[in-house]
């Protein structure tokens, strides 16, 4: 990749929106030229400036919107037997709802972009040939590899004497943001472990979600990263898996 | 309390923030953008009927986009863009990049974006700002990803050249 190029591609590559074969190649060029290394810096400090100049929404606004009732649908008259309180609760009931069914719809669509897109991903590192950037049964090659990639270090437990060699390493993205996949083996299949940092951290134990055209996935919580882990093993196999990284990354 | 208080608080209230910054920067100044917010999110209350999931921080940026652009229209001539001759000339050869300085008076940086054009005003503001993808820009602008990312460079570039260029002028 020349110099043309490279500039050509850093404004994608800066706001991780290049292919992982593409972002590798700019990777090696910026390595070796400090012009557009340069041309880098410049953009991410751009980045910088633009985001502190954002407004806030003034508070008289906030205030407005919040003390505002809003746009009460005409009411029908209302029948005598029913008492102020009675309409109160139910108004209030039915708000509830209202917000619950939404959250929920927001929630669950939601969930399943996510859930398409680790499927996807893992699929996709299978289908191009791509499982690892950095091909190592040893997790004290694979941690470290991940520094300076990521903001956050992802545990790399060795779970070879449970049955699960360790494969190796990716940098890959889940909901735009970048995401330490870590590949594990069991038997002749492979397991692709996305990890995010998560907020608020707490610790959550392994659960099942549904199942994407054949594959499983299991998310565990463990402080503040969340694990998501991809396989088309049975569900029963991926949940021991979970269960031993869970166990085995907290005894690290 | 009535029904749409409670979802117009969880729901859209969030993202008042970014719905006036939007605002603001489509409109370019604060008392518009505040109608324009204020607006939107009624607005938004209003059609939650026809809210079909997703985002709900893109769908009430999709409406303040809508509303801004039809204040726009009423007060005044929407900005033409004309991309600058010299702009349009340096994309393919991406000369040396203006070197800026790690640290800018925030007021100069929003004069600079207050200066590009709608468009490109508008890309940078849900990238930088929102930290939105390519492709959430195309759909709340409902341009085709590849014109979101010859708009952003261009911002980009026509940024740095704004924020070297002023530098130890006047200031």
């Amino acid at each position: 990749m020349n110099c043309q190029e490279a500039k050509r591609w850093l404004g994608p590559y800066c706001d991780r929106e290049l292919d992982l074969p593409r972002a590798l190649e700019v990777e090696v060029h910026l390595k070796a030229c400090p012009d557009c290394e340069r041309a880098r810096q410049n953009l991410l400090s751009l980045t910088r400036h633009v985001r502190a100049a954002a407004f806030e929404a003034p508070a008289a606004l906030r205030r407005s919107l919040t003390s505002q009732q809003a746009p009460a649908p005409a009411l029908p008259p209302r029948p005598r037997f029913l008492s102020w309180f009675q309409i109160g609760m139910g108004a209030a009931t039915a708000s509830l709802l209202i917000g619950l069914v939404a959250f929920q719809l927001v929630a669950r669509v939601h969930q399943q972009h996510l859930l398409t897109e680790l499927a996807d991903d893992h699929m996709r590192s299978l289908v191009a040939n791509h499982l690892v950037d950095v091909p190592s049964s040893d997790r004290h090659t694979v941690r470290p590899w991940f520094e300076g990639k990521i903001d956050f270090a992802p545990p790399v437990p060795d779970l070879s004497v449970a049955g699960y060699p360790l494969v190796g390493g990716r940098l890959d993205y889940v909901e735009g943001h970048p995401a330490a996949a870590l590949i594990y083996q069991f038997n002749k299949h492979y397991i692709s472990v996305f990890v995010r940092p998560e907020s608020p951290a707490r610790t959550q134990a392994p659960v099942l979600l549904p199942s994407q055209r054949g594959y499983q996935i299991i998310a565990w919580q463990s402080g503040d990263l969340i694990f998501r882990a991809v396989s088309e093993i049975p569900e029963r196999d991926l949940r021991d898996f979970a269960t031993a990284f869970q166990s085995n990354a907290q005894n690290r | 309390m009535d029904n749409d208080s409670a979802t117009f608080e969880k729901v859209v209230l969030p993202h008042l923030d970014a719905a006036f910054n939007l605002a603001r920067w489509l409109t370019g100044n604060d008392h518009d953008a505040q109608d324009v917010a204020q607006e939107s999110c009624l607005r938004a209350l209003k059609s939650f009927g026809g809210y079909r999931g997703g985002n709900p921080r893109s769908w009430l940026l999709t409406i303040v986009r809508n509303t801004s652009y039809t204040f726009l229209k009423r007060g005044r001539a929407v900005e033409t863009i004309e991309l600058p001759e010299d702009l349009a000339a340096d994309e393919s050869t991406a000369g040396p990049e203006a070197v800026l300085d790690a640290q800018l008076d925030v007021q100069r940086v929003r004069a600079a974006i207050a200066e590009l054009p709608i468009d490109y005003r508008e890309a940078i503001v849900l990238r930088e700002m929102e930290e939105y993808s390519y492709k959430e820009i195309a759909d709340i602008t409902g341009a085709p990803i590849g014109t979101v990312m010859s708009r952003l460079a261009r911002a980009r570039r026509q940024l740095c050249k704004l924020l070297s260029q002023t530098h130890g002028d006047a200031k």
